[in-house]
């Protein structure tokens, strides 16, 4: 196991870096120029100095000149500034933009799996029954319906529709609290009036971007538990006379469960992603549109700042999902 | 060598009973059997759309009060109202099916190619290094086959030519220093520059004086494991973006020959692109598993003791007997690309405008969700009808090609 | 039925529309959040959204009226000839020289109450000057600052332009004693750089510089002063800006406790979202940055507004046009023959617009003939107008040649003997609805009389980059591009856009925003003339002669001057704005007004004079 975990690290810096010259060169690629910004607001500055700038960024020099001067700076962590906002590429991207995007992804990966967990065992045990036919047809119809489909039709629900027509209080239709983390240093705000607000804003998108994994990950631990309960030794336990319960918490959930795990483990890198479509619809400024917009506006440190932060949690959660498959299934081995 | 192949076909799965035996266990899938009935209702409305549709799917109303033709509530003339330009909803919808389900099934088809070819290398070849590199003057035992001697020389070229590169882009990167330090300026900088080309182009000239006679062995399984890996580390949004910059580009003779070849259709080539890019990565890890089990099977062996070409053993004999994930799988994929064509259009990057997709139909409804709700029903009703079917019959599929799942 | 809905209405938004007047507060909803503030040097980029947030923190030393004549604001008077601020010496033909001599009011303050003087004024001004600085303008080249006193000092403008005199002489002013020791130690980090090698590291110092003082982080900590009626307490990025009243402002009203104390940009970037907010409540007022023009036109948006809220549409200077590729280098423009007028001739009589802004816009979006506002000074309403006839048209392309094929496209023989379709590219920005619709209706009509369009879109950014805007020379694109110019007064009377020099080609390597490529030696000499010309009353007919020949000539195909809506909850007073309202029209027009009616709050301004609703 241990050579095994050295292995794979050691495997994993030679991917990073090609992964890292990979996604410079397709930044670097795009169309337009990273200075096009500043000359459209500056529409008199003359050629010459917008030459000049551009030999002064260095963007004038070769591709791979640029790629090994950018990676000299991030091995220093010098990420850079943001072309478009001017603070820190990092700090924009780590400190602003990543602490609310977890918020997003983690309520809809824990509301997910809350949900995922119980309904696909449920469907499991009883399957072929009534239930098990409505969780399996909702899960697909889940799977089945884009995202910005129903987030818009929550949002006209929510906040149009069923308010006006039974006159309660509409969620708010977009956007994030006017609340910091100091707030509840300085005492501007109660920790549960800080909680409420919050709430009333991520009711929407956070049901809109669970609805996706909550549909597949009810499939996989319905198909997972099926697997599991047809084996023999289920079979022993329960021809043993144990009591049914027992059988399925005890015996079939914990080697159910294993699928799952390296699912979750597998899809964390995404909790960074963000979800532009989700984040978009309802004006959630979250790493998703961070990503879109930096990419879009040729903003070169953040783009890179956030893409190769995600590339690193690609490789590494990748590792993690292999050796935790290893850990909770020990016929698993690796060598 | 007849008779051999018809020994191996009776494999499971490959034998006319075991295809009747599927689909017998299909049928039984009510669910599934109610989905292929309406994705070939689909497939039938994509096709004969134009006799099909009420109207003129890009036809705008003209003379005097044109506002009041757009945005129709739907009515007896036009079934599902009219849009933002008084089009007919029904008859744009009919026609965006064909948009729609060419991108997924053709996205979905090459995908599964792609993955399926790949997977099968890597599977088939895992722990068995290919001769990837002989020298020129190497001696190698064996007969060499025609195309492995075009392959020889061609990798004479590509070895060379790589050393080439790395010694002219070691030049480049320190050829300003260097200069700056035989004009006598040596400065730490400079120093550790020039030691850096000196000992890049001595590893280079060795590598080169080595390549005579070498011969070099690749795992095929290696590589493509870690192109997989390589790929998932890649970001699609970047990805999108520059591929459609370039192939939409007229001035790059690229662009050029995506409009001249494909006219209209470059975005729909564009988007396929894309959803191939990503999506054989699932097909080839699937399919790279039931090879590596598969090939240690008697049949894989009996066929290569009678000396079948490696070729025909990976495509003839084993890909067929793993046919069941990867249909599956294509099904899914299917799903899969019809909800990428519409995220895309979402965010700009979709099929052009006056062609109706379900995906653009969509995109454009949601502008005006407030005031014509009824604009987004009928596209986002037909995405969720489609993919609901897709995944229920690749579901049916599932447990009729599983030999090992019952039925009850 | 109707009533019952009215009803659930008003119950299920009481408590959220309450809130503005009970505190006496404002919400306004804006599209898209400024990057920094008080970056009035435009060093990080211009953006609406910032100029409209910086009309409530800063005062100018003029400023724009709502009926677009300019106003003292931290000077005593304009300067004028007549009240000899403004004296002008030399002769047009040599270059003239324009001394504009202002003298700043002495109650004026920043919001920490140290008073605003000449020296602010000055080192805004030298900062401008200041080696490697990026807003290089010809604007800040042509003058020269002198300090009198503490209250008075000249503007001297060499050569002086027309445009010279409808706005600020200067922009600014920033405040010395807060930015000065920053900017002397960031002069002294750069003193041994040369700007020309080390123009990057000059740009983005400066950068930093602005970013540290108008960042969300700076704001918070209040690392700066203001002087404009507001001052900002707190910015949560992505949520929400706050700004309360500012005490050592000059112009507050006199009951100002009656007015509004606090304003507060709610940020919500999608357009639908924001609707949705506008329509529950959780949005007073929303600015220039904000909801589309089609959803302010919805009927679901009106059915609700009695009672509720007012939506205005302010007639905009934002000219929306097809630039056409006329660089007849460029295979298809030469296969097309766009570089002949006769081609432009036929497209513009091919397409109904004023159909397309009846039926789209309900005509709130009229018509344009050429690229000068109706509301403009200048303005020429007699210009050449080519109406809707797409007989003429058809007659046009015979005369170039071109005859139907078998499928309605037209067809022609080059010269060279290929045979070629009227196939004709169309780039617009993708993701604006109201301009891809305006695209799709355009395209039907150019079909109608046999040219096919083809659609290539793609988000903004991608269109306007230097790349592909700028390289129609290159063929980047081959055909029509549509989009729309910002016209303050002083950029019309400037009319740099359309020279022929402004064409981006590889002599200038591509600068210039003449995208298309028109070249008019007309066009050329009446501007060259009229610039010079610091009498408007002598330069306003070769203003009108210059539009005459942009209409007749077509150096862009004119479409349609945009309307802004603005939805206005009942009960605000005073946010108000017009075309050229601040420069370019972006509410309010005096921030320190804004008041609820039911806290006391006179109305003291009217928009209704300025801007029109729609009639049920």
């Amino acid at each position: 196991m241990f050579t095994y975990i050295v292995r794979r690290l050691s495997q994993m810096l030679p991917l990073l870096f090609f992964a890292s010259v990979a996604i410079f060169s397709l930044v670097a690629l795009q169309p337009g120029d990273p200075l096009d910004a500043l000359r459209m607001a500056n529409p008199t500055m003359t050629q010459e100095q917008f030459e000049a700038l551009r030999r002064g960024h260095g963007l004038d020099q070769p591709i791979y000149v640029r790629y090994f001067r950018w990676l000299g700076r991030a091995v220093q962590g010098d990420m850079g500034r943001s072309r478009t906002y001017g603070v820190p590429a990092a700090q924009f991207i780590f400190q602003e933009r990543l602490p609310r995007t977890l918020i997003l992804t983690i309520t809809s990966l824990t509301i997910a799996l809350l949900v995922a967990i119980p309904v696909g065992i449920f469907s499991a045990v009883r399957q072929y029954s009534a239930g098990d036919y409505a969780v399996t047809f909702f899960s697909f119809v889940g799977l089945s319906t884009p995202n910005f489909f129903l987030g818009i039709l929550l949002m006209y629900l929510f906040v149009i529709y069923l308010p006006e027509t039974f006159g309660f209080r509409a969620l708010p239709a977009g956007g994030i609290p006017n609340l910091m983390l100091s707030d509840l240093e300085t005492g501007r705000v109660t920790l549960g009036e800080y909680l409420r607000q919050w709430a009333t804003y991520l009711v929407l998108p956070v049901f809109t971007l669970a609805t996706g994994s909550m549909a597949s990950w009810t499939r996989f631990m319905r198909a997972s538990m099926l697997e599991v309960l047809n084996q023999d030794y289920v079979r022993t336990a329960r021809s043993k006379g144990l009591n049914e319960r027992k059988v399925l918490y005890k015996h079939a959930l914990r080697n159910g469960l294993i699928p799952i795990v390296t699912l979750v483990g597998l899809s964390m890198p995404s909790l960074f992603n963000g979800a532009l479509i989700t984040e978009t619809i309802f004006s959630y400024p979250g790493m998703g549109r961070a990503i879109f917009d930096a990419l879009v506006n040729k903003d070169f440190n953040v783009a890179m700042a956030a893409l190769i932060f995600i590339a690193i949690l690609v490789v590494f959660f990748n590792l993690v999902a292999d050796v935790m498959y290893a850990v909770v299934d020990p016929r698993i081995r690796y060598d | 060598m007849a008779t051999v192949d018809k020994a191996i076909r009776s494999a499971p799965l490959h034998s006319e009973n075991a295809w009747q035996l599927a689909w017998r266990r299909l049928r039984r899938h009510r669910l599934a059997m109610v989905s292929l009935v309406v994705l070939v209702l689909l497939i039938l409305m994509a096709i004969f759309a134009p006799y099909i549709a009420p109207h003129d799917p890009t036809a705008q109303p003209r003379g005097a009060g044109l506002r009041a033709m757009y945005f129709q509530a739907p009515s007896a003339t036009h079934l599902l109202g009219t849009d933002d330009l008084g089009r007919d909803v029904l008859s744009r919808l009919i026609y965006g099916s064909r948009v729609s389900l060419l991108v997924g099934f053709l996205a979905a088809f090459s995908s599964v190619m792609v993955g399926t070819v790949l997977g099968a290398l890597a599977g088939y070849f895992s722990g068995r290094p290919l001769r990837f590199y002989v020298g020129p003057l190497a001696r190698e035992a064996g007969a060499w086959r025609g195309s492995f001697a075009v392959w020889r020389v061609l990798s004479w070229g590509l070895y060379y030519g790589a050393l080439y590169m790395v010694a002219t882009v070691a030049w480049t990167l320190s050829e300003d220093a260097v200069r700056i330090g035989v004009a006598g300026e040596w400065t730490t900088n400079n120093i550790l520059s020039a030691v850096g080309l000196v000992g890049t182009w001595l590893a280079v000239a060795w590598a080169a004086w080595r390549g005579v006679t070498a011969r070099f062995r690749l795992d095929v399984d290696i590589v493509i494991s870690r192109l997989i890996d390589f790929m998932l580390t890649l970001p699609g949004l970047p990805i999108l973006l520059v591929l459609s910059a370039i192939l939409r580009d007229p001035r790059s003779p690229v662009g050029n020959w995506m409009y001249a070849v494909f006219g209209n259709a470059q975005s729909v080539v564009i988007i396929v692109l894309i959803l191939v890019i990503f999506g054989w990565i699932t097909t080839a890890r699937l399919v790279r598993g039931s090879i590596l089990s598969l090939r240690e099977r008697e049949f894989t062996t009996a066929a290569e003791s009678l000396g079948a070409s490696q070729g025909s053993i990976v495509f003839k004999h084993l890909v067929p007997n793993a046919a069941a994930p990867i249909i599956v799988e294509g099904t899914l994929q299917v799903g899969i690309a019809i909800l990428v064509e519409a995220a895309l259009s979402f965010l700009g990057f979709g099929i052009q405008p006056p062609v109706s997709t379900w995906g653009n139909m969509l995109t454009n409804a949601q502008t005006y969700i407030f005031f014509a709700p009824w604009l987004a029903f009928p596209p986002g009703i037909m995405i969720v009808i489609t993919v609901l079917s897709i995944n229920f019959l690749g579901d049916g599929l599932r447990d009729a090609l599983d030999p090992h799942r019952r039925q009850t | 039925m109707t009533r019952f809905f009215r009803a659930i209405v008003l119950v299920a938004f009481l408590g959220a529309a309450l809130a503005g007047p009970q505190d006496n507060s404002l919400v306004v909803g804006a599209s898209q959040e400024p990057v920094v503030l008080g970056d009035l040097l435009n060093v990080l980029g211009s953006q609406a959204i910032a100029s409209e947030v910086e009309i409530y923190l800063y005062a100018g030393l003029y400023r724009v009226n709502l009926d677009g004549a300019l106003e003292p604001d931290l000077v005593t008077e304009v300067a004028t000839v007549e009240n000899g601020r403004v004296v002008i010496t030399g002769t047009p033909e040599e270059g003239q020289r324009a001394e504009i001599s202002l003298t700043l009011r002495d109650d004026i303050a920043w919001s920490d109450g140290q008073p605003i003087t000449t020296a602010d004024v000055a080192f805004t001004f030298e900062m401008t000057r200041a080696p490697g600085f990026p807003q290089t303008t010809d604007f800040y080249d042509r003058r020269m600052v002198e300090v009198q006193d503490d209250r008075n000092f000249t503007v001297i403008v060499e050569p002086a332009q027309s445009s010279d005199f409808v706005g600020s002489p200067l922009d600014g002013p920033l405040p010395e004693h807060i930015m000065g020791a920053g900017w002397d130690a960031l002069q002294q980090a750069t003193a041994g750089l040369d700007p020309e090698t080390a123009a990057a590291q000059f740009v983005d110092a400066y950068r930093e510089f602005f970013s540290d003082l108008g960042s969300s982080a700076a704001i918070n900590e209040g690392r700066t002063v203001y002087s404009g009626p507001f001052m900002p307490t707190r910015w949560t990025p992505g949520s929400a800006l706050q700004m309360t009243r500012n005490p050592e402002f000059h112009n507050h009203p006199d009951d100002q406790d009656a007015y509004v104390q606090t304003v507060e940009y709610r940020f919500i970037t999608d357009t639908n979202a924001l609707q949705f907010s506008v329509v529950t409540g959780a949005v007073d007022v929303t600015g220039s940055v904000s909801i589309t023009f089609d959803q302010a036109l919805s009927p679901q948006l009106r059915a609700r507004a009695a009672d509720r809220y007012d939506i205005w549409f302010i007639p905009s200077p934002v000219w929306e046009h097809l630039d056409i590729n006329q660089f007849s280098n460029v295979q298809q423009v030469a296969d097309n023959q766009l570089d002949d007028i006769r081609t432009r001739q036929a497209i513009i009589h091919a397409i109904d617009r004023q159909a397309m802004s009846e039926a789209l816009f309900d005509g709130l979006q009229p018509v344009s003939h050429s690229n000068t506002s109706p509301f403009d000074p200048i303005y020429n309403p007699d210009v050449p107008q080519y109406e809707y006839d797409p007989e003429r048209s058809m007659e046009l392309l015979a005369e170039l040649g071109w005859t139907r094929g078998g499928d309605g496209i037209l067809q022609r023989t080059t010269a060279d003997g290929r045979n070629v379709r009227f196939e004709l590219e169309y780039v617009t920005t993708a993701g604006n609805a109201v301009r891809e619709r305006q695209q799709q209706f355009i395209a039907e009509d150019l079909r109608q009389v046999g040219i096919d369009v083809r659609i290539n879109n793609a988000p903004s950014n991608v269109v306007f980059s230097s790349d592909f805007i700028n390289r129609a020379y290159d063929g980047a694109w081959t055909g029509m591009f549509m989009f729309a110019w910002v016209s303050s007064q002083g950029a019309s009377l400037n009319a740099q856009t359309y020279l022929c020099e402004s064409a981006p080609r590889p002599e200038n390597n591509y600068s210039g925003q003449n995208a298309g490529g028109a070249c008019s030696p007309r066009y050329d000499e009446l501007r060259n003339q009229a610039v010079v010309e610091l009498d408007l009353a002598a330069s306003l007919p070769i203003y009108q002669e210059m539009q005459a020949v942009f209409a007749e000539e077509l150096l862009a195909i004119p479409l349609i001057f945009r309307s802004n809506p603005i939805v206005v909850s009942q009960g605000v007073v005073n946010y108000v704005t017009s075309t050229f309202n601040r420069g370019y029209g972006y509410p309010p027009y005096r921030p320190e007004l804004l008041g609820w009616a039911q806290n006391g709050a006179t109305q003291e301004l009217d928009q209704s004079a300025y801007a029109s609703q729609l009639e049920d």
